[in-house]
């Protein structure tokens, strides 16, 4: 896109560029990253934006690289992105630890493609284990948000920025190669001016203060618990506070859907327009936050409908999430496509109508 | 030749040729007409790693309505700049449907139930100076025999498009698209010329 003519209208734009716009938007004044498709274009637009709009672009010599960059900027206290795609955020991963227990924010974007190894670069979600349970070594979590159009790129990006800032934490945008490289009509001019809290613990250099230190480690079990009590409250906090979803369909809803990212938009034709008439009525839940889980909602939907079937480009990974929090109150089944393709709403209805009509 | 109800209307197609033939940017500039005249878009791009010669398509669905699927199953046009695509994409095009074929390049069988619109795009493009111009040619074509957007707003779009990229092939495209745009016009009353088969 154009950001000179991106005021006051809907511009075409990709999902890769609708986040990085957004980033610079929420203030993000460093960006470090490594080439791969198909998350490329976010990178390329930060190259040519980042700098010009007084931030700080590197193309890093490795992934590994980038996120230990990341690391340092995030300590000096500025707002600090990187982005990659399965594979390099596979690298990435003991960086984000290193963040998680120095309780540094941060935003990483994933803009997933079909794996495993190096797979193809065709969009898959099957980095939400990977995501969602923190993903490096340790007992950490990330606040893992997941975009399905390319105005949520924009949206949930800088929203990222101020929920790592609130809980000190990295947060993963679970993208896919769809969405990511998706172009639709996307508005900017709704997000407000950045107000990031103040950062006291932030190196910043030392005038008139005690120095800061910015750490993972610590030399003894009791203070290396006494970090881990801090993040888990923190986590459950998270939890309380920060849950997003959305429902779409029927309130009495014979059958659920649930499906995030890509998924969910086939889903929600099925909901919405499906391509052919289907015997029930269906709904759709999706997750907007995929860690925190809408377990609870979800545990309420499951006392109402006969069953859920949910819907992943993968073998089945947030489907255990979604077993847990069912509990067994209903039938859950599972649709996946695997190594980058992408099921039809046609397909998603045969489907349906096989399991539960 | 452009119905109010194409407005009013979704339209979903599917644009398929070869890396390098400007597939992507016929339907940027499609999308970015349609965003212009206020409609929402989908523009989902699916290409080899290949910068040149691998295949290149590029889904798009331009509705008054909110998108959910960006997937094209059936299309109600089909737009093909190379045989390969013709032959994976034509079963696909819906009944009746639009089927615009660079004719330099495809040979697209006779009869079926598409209505077919056959444009040597590529010989004209070089004709007129150079063969990168075929994709304004067909989308000019695209754009006069659906009418799914304005011919203006497609000239706005590409005219803001080349004038940001490449100032000195802005004045070509704009030439390309109106070119084919007639030639639609022209086929209405008399056969293409160079036309391989309708």
């Amino acid at each position: 896109m154009d950001p000179s003519t991106g005021v006051g209208a809907k511009v075409l734009t990709s999902g890769n560029e609708a986040a990085a716009e957004a980033a610079i938007r929420a203030g993000c004044r460093f960006y470090a990253g490594y080439p791969i498709t198909p998350q490329v274009e976010l990178m390329a637009y930060m190259a040519t934006e980042l700098a010009a709009r007084g931030g700080v672009f590197v193309q890093a010599e490795s992934e590994v690289a980038a996120i230990n960059m990341i690391y340092g900027a995030s300590a000096a206290g500025a707002r600090a992105m990187t982005s990659s795609s399965s594979p390099g955020i596979s690298l990435k991963q003991e960086g984000i630890s290193y963040l998680a227990g120095s309780e540094l924010p941060a935003v990483i974007v994933n803009v997933q493609r079909g794996s495993p190894g190096l797979g193809n670069i065709s969009p898959a979600q099957s980095d939400y284990y990977q995501a969602t349970r923190g993903g490096g070594h340790g007992d950490y979590r990330t606040i893992t948000l997941a975009p399905a159009t390319v105005q949520e790129m924009c949206d949930l990006t800088y929203l990222a920025f101020d929920l790592a800032d609130n809980y000190r934490t990295p947060v993963i945008i679970l993208s896919d190669g769809m969405v990511g490289q998706m172009m639709e009509a996307v508005s900017f001019d709704h997000l407000p001016e950045p107000s990031p809290p103040p950062k006291p613990w932030a190196l910043t250099g030392t005038p008139g203060r005690e120095r800061n230190t910015v750490v993972s480690f610590r030399l003894t079990p009791e203070d290396l618990a006494e970090l881990n009590r801090r993040l888990q409250g923190r986590y459950a906090d998270i939890c309380r506070n920060e849950v997003l979803y959305e429902l779409a369909g029927p309130e009495d809803a014979d059958v659920l859907l649930v499906a995030y990212g890509t998924a969910a938009r086939i889903c929600r034709q099925v909901v919405e327009r499906p391509p052919q008439a289907l015997p029930f009525k269906v709904a759709l839940l999706r997750p907007i936050t995929l860690w925190p889980f809408p377990g609870e909602a979800l545990a309420e939907m499951a006392e109402r409908v006969k069953g859920i079937l949910v819907v992943e480009l993968s073998a089945g990974q947030m489907v255990d999430d979604v077993r847990l929090a069912v509990e067994g109150r209903c039938r859950v089944e599972f649709f996946g496509r695997m190594g980058g393709q992408v099921p039809t709403a046609s397909e998603t209805v045969e489907r349906l109508v096989g399991l539960f009509a | 030749m452009v119905a109010a109800d194409a407005l009013q209307s979704e339209h979903r197609l599917i644009v398929a040729g070869s890396g390098g033939q400007g597939i992507l940017t016929f339907c940027k500039l499609l999308c970015s007409a349609a965003v212009q005249e206020g409609r929402n878009v989908t523009y989902l791009p699916s290409y080899g790693p290949e910068v040149r010669s691998g295949t290149a398509r590029c889904r798009v669905i331009i509705s008054p309505e909110t998108i959910h699927s960006p997937l094209v199953e059936e299309p109600d046009s089909l737009i093909v700049f190379n045989q390969s695509s013709y032959d994976r994409f034509a079963p696909t095009l819906r009944p009746g449907g639009l089927l615009l074929v660079n004719s330099s390049a495809v040979e697209a069988e006779e009869g079926g139930a598409a209505k077919v619109l056959a444009l040597p795009a590529t010989d004209l493009a070089a004709e007129m100076g150079s063969v990168k111009v075929a994709n304004s040619i067909l989308l000019g074509a695209f754009v006069s025999a659906t009418g799914v957007v304005s011919e203006e707003s497609c000239l706005d779009a590409l005219t803001e498009h080349w004038g940001r990229r490449r100032a000195d092939m802005a004045e070509l495209n704009v030439q390309a698209l109106k070119r084919g745009a007639e030639l639609v016009v022209e086929s209405a009353t008399a056969p293409l010329k160079g036309r391989k088969s309708v």
